[in-house]
């Protein structure tokens, strides 16, 4: 169930209209779990069966770390193995076999495949890492274990930000389940409803109307020519973050429409003058968990700059990783992990004191490359990307289809509305609108949207992390 | 009431304006839709009788050749051919509303090809979204089509039958981990026991009834059609007047053929691919065509029959109008039954059966066919003559009484 949908549209109003109908907060919070695992549930039943493991381990896991409890080290093992053992096992197990056989079979050694068909759960990275960060701020201390199963088990399945972000902190969401909500203290309406709306702007009419001309380019790049290529990719530029920052900006409105904050993961990233400036910017609730979860643990920034960059580059890594079990991820990663590395000891300062908006150029160039390693199907497939966007490789001739020159304009034209609400601030402002004309405009904004909605859905692209 | 205000105030806003947005959507640039509906919009004084109907009117009806075989017997009619290929039967009655709506004076006769009245949506996704699935889809239409599912016969769909036991163990195994060597056909223990539970059978209802998935699709469909989801581009080139022009018919043929499309001059590979489908098994439409005149004298209780509603509703809309309405099937190569029995018990108070090959042979002649149910010019000249004479025959009983 998308948010973009209609019947999501129908759950919501009946979660929403029962959740406030309820006086006890304790019932509230049950019946947010239920619609949670409703709407986990109707991807595909089988889900919940792994989501509710993970919440059970953690419960045992969480209590046992405690300060003070015997063994604690052990629990924080438990949850490790057990969450990241899930996770290795749904995400990862056929590219390590594949990858373990294509490599003994490179040396000489005569194997068979051993890979299975596994089923990966929707956005089983993303509640994996939440729930990790519950047992691990209780073995640091910084937060106590749950008094309930249920306000845990919400904490890890809350229905608006569990298949793509942003990433939760237990100690982020936590204490927001142990006070109770109010709707005048805490359900920030009018930015609510903005955000909403914006996220589902950017992921319904932007996103989804581009996503038939980039599937059609990037499942044969071969049959296109170079101008379609470079169109495309700059296309999936725009799909990419009108997707993945649309669900977190609609994740953010539901749940301050429920009376809960959710972290802001996107701040404009196509502003940014350097990588490191960019990841500041983007899915910034992952990289913040890795932050603080991998990066500080192995020392950050306060070794030399040799290590710092060793730390850097692993980080990056791993974030590849993260996004996908392929080949094209860990190149994605091993990228970014370069950028870091040589930003890393005066260019990144350099970049945003330089003339022309070099930083900029750079940051936006780069990253449109190092994107389209990203949405390859596989390295094959990129080499073929590149060939064709370059105009080297045996298939460099051939190319017959070609997309509108429109679709490019489309492109640019999103960069100048994107830049527009970037500079006129206008998701903070809107906060500040009387309300009556707040209640107009958003009345007109959403009968002038509509018509613009793309005809059909797309699964959100991180669904798949 | 104050805390609603807000609400009340912002419905007051999107209703009218999305409403507003629904009915700048101009009608589908497909089949000739827009280019047969606006000629006949901007001419409609001149014509005292309109058809409505599938593709066996649009590409089977030639109104010229029509008018003057009437002259010739002394009926002065202008008719024109709103035939659209692959009209379903809720479109076709969107089209008779519509003419109904706009009905000038003079207009007197409205021929309208029998259907089947069925609701079920056939097609994927992207024919689901169509402009012409969705012109029709108006509020009134929709509760139609809502009540059309309804009536329709249960299907066999939700029937119950035995399926493997879904126990939890053979659930992961068959959803989370199917390794091939896990299944029922593996040999050693878990084999074994994969064709043990396999064989536990539990009852289960099969796939979904289609009736709710249409209904919900129609449903879907009317929210779209009254927001214009989807649409802005439609409308804004409809506006602008820069949406492109259909290729066929243009406004030049439609002066000259009265909204007939002659198959003969038809260009597309889909139509060819047809063509020659059809010439390669000429065999098997000689006998389907043996088979239709038995077909046509099936005995169907019409008491009740959900079709009767329809076809009534159809007929007082006209007449409500000063309308009289006609009724006919085209010399295609199904059987309709339930037509010839709806019009022996008077709810279709006029009806012309051309799918009659013992009658009507040279409408069935494969060289005046271009295709299983579609007539070349040469079989469209003798289907209009022939029909030009059956509503000839009934203008002159008319007459008499």
């Amino acid at each position: 169930m998308l948010f973009v949908e209609l019947r999501f549209f129908f759950v919501f109003a009946v979660a929403f209209a029962v959740y406030w109908s309820l006086r006890s907060d304790r019932w509230r919070k049950l019946w947010l779990l239920a619609v949670s695992y409703f709407v986990y549930g109707s991807w595909d039943w089988r889900y919940l069966l792994l989501i509710l493991a993970s919440t059970v381990l953690d419960w045992f896991a969480g209590n046992g770390a405690a300060p003070g409890k015997p063994h604690r080290k052990a629990w924080l093992w438990a949850s490790l193995v057990g969450n990241l053992g899930m996770l290795g096992f749904f995400k990862y197990y056929n590219f390590f076999v594949e990858s373990g056989s294509d490599l003994l079979r490179w040396l000489g050694f005569g194997v068979d495949d051993y890979t299975l068909a596994i089923l990966l759960p929707v956005g089983i990275s993303f509640y994996t890492f939440q729930t990790l960060s519950y047992t691990i701020d209780i073995y640091r201390g910084k937060l106590e274990p749950s008094e309930r199963f249920t306000d845990l088990a919400l904490f890890v399945a809350f229905f608006p930000q569990l298949v793509a972000g942003p990433i939760v902190r237990a100690v982020q969401f936590m204490p927001q389940l142990t006070e109770k909500r109010t709707w005048a203290q805490h359900v920030p309406v009018r930015s609510s409803l903005a955000i909403f709306l914006y996220g589902f702007v950017k992921k319904s009419v932007v996103s989804d109307q581009f996503a038939p001309i980039i599937d059609q380019v990037f499942s044969d790049a071969g049959a296109h020519d170079s101008v379609s290529v470079w169109i495309a990719t700059l296309l999936f530029q725009v799909q990419v973050y009108c997707d993945f920052s649309g669900y977190s900006d609609m994740a953010i409105g539901l749940a301050g429409l429920l009376g809960y904050s959710l972290p802001r993961n996107f701040l404009f990233p196509y502003f940014a003058r350097s990588f490191t400036n960019f990841w500041q910017r983007w899915h910034m609730t992952l990289g913040a968990w890795f932050m603080d979860y991998i990066y500080f643990p192995m020392g950050g920034s306060r070794g030399s700059l040799t290590r710092t960059r060793v730390n850097l580059f692993t980080i990056f890594l791993i974030s590849g990783l993260w996004h996908g079990a392929a080949w094209t991820f860990v190149i994605f990663g091993i990228c970014h992990g370069l950028f870091a590395v040589v930003e890393r000891g005066g260019f990144k300062e350099w970049l945003s004191r330089a003339p022309l908006r070099l930083g900029f150029v750079y940051t936006n160039v780069l990253w449109l490359h190092t994107m389209t390693i990203f949405r390859a199907d596989d390295m094959h497939a990129c080499a073929h990307l590149f060939g064709r966007m370059y105009g080297f490789g045996a298939d460099a001739a051939g190319a017959t289809l070609s997309i509108s020159r429109w679709w490019a304009l489309a492109a640019l034209g999103f960069f100048v509305v994107h830049a527009f609400m970037y500079k006129l601030e206008v998701l903070e402002r809107s906060a500040k609108v009387p309300v009556y004309v707040f209640a107009a405009l958003y009345g007109l904004a959403w009968a002038l949207v509509i018509p613009w909605i793309a005809s059909d859905y797309t699964p959100f692209i991180y669904f798949q992390f | 009431m104050r805390r609603l205000a807000p609400v009340l105030l912002f419905l007051a806003v999107f209703v009218p304006t999305s409403l507003l947005m629904g009915a700048l959507v101009p009608w589908p640039s497909e089949y000739g839709v827009r280019s047969k509906w606006e000629y006949w919009q901007a001419h409609k004084t001149e014509f005292d009788a309109v058809f409505v109907g599938s593709s066996a009117t649009s590409y089977g009806l030639i109104p010229p050749d029509i008018d003057r075989e009437l002259a010739a017997r002394g009926h002065e009619l202008r008719t024109f051919n709103l035939g659209i290929g692959g009209m379903t039967e809720f479109e076709a009655d969107h089209m008779v509303r519509a003419v109904l709506d706009e009905a000038p004076p003079n207009l007197k006769y409205l021929l309208i090809e029998v259907s089947g009245w069925g609701a079920r949506v056939y097609g994927g996704k992207q024919a689901h979204l169509s402009p012409r699935l969705l012109y029709w889809h108006t509020p009134e239409m929709t509760l139609d089509a809502l009540r059309a599912c309804f009536r329709g016969d249960r299907p066999d769909a939700g029937a119950w039958y035995l399926e493997p036991l879904p126990l939890l163990w053979n659930a992961f195994l068959a959803n989370f981990v199917v390794a091939g060597e896990a299944g029922p056909e593996a040999e050693g223990t878990a084999g074994a026991w994969n064709r043990f539970l396999a064989g536990l059978r539990l009852p289960v209802r099969s796939d979904e009834d289609w009736r709710l998935a249409s209904a919900r699709l129609h449903a879907e469909l009317c929210l779209h059609e009254l927001t214009g989801k989807g649409q802005g581009a439609r409308i804004v080139s409809g506006l602008l007047g820069l949406d492109a022009a259909e290729v066929l018919p243009t406004a030049a043929e439609l002066r000259r053929e009265g909204g007939y499309i002659d198959l003969d001059h038809i260009e597309g590979d889909e139509w060819q691919a047809w063509r020659a489908e059809f010439l390669g098994d000429l065999e098997g439409y000689t006998q389907r065509v043996r088979a239709i005149t038995a077909a046509n004298e099936q005995p169907i209780p019409v008491e009740g029959h959900s079709a009767a509603y329809w076809f009534t509703k159809q007929v007082e809309a006209a007449r409500a109008k000063g309308v009289e309405p006609i009724f006919y099937f085209g010399p295609r190569t199904a059987s309709s039954p339930l037509a010839y029995r709806l019009a022996e018990a008077g709810v279709l108070p006029t009806f012309f059966g051309f799918n009659r090959p013992e009658r009507y042979p040279a409408l069935y002649r494969f060289e005046n066919h271009f295709d299983e149910n579609h007539l070349t010019r040469s079989g469209a000249e003798i289907f209009s003559k022939l029909l030009a004479d059956a509503l000839a025959d009934h203008l002159d009983a008319e007459r008499k009484e």
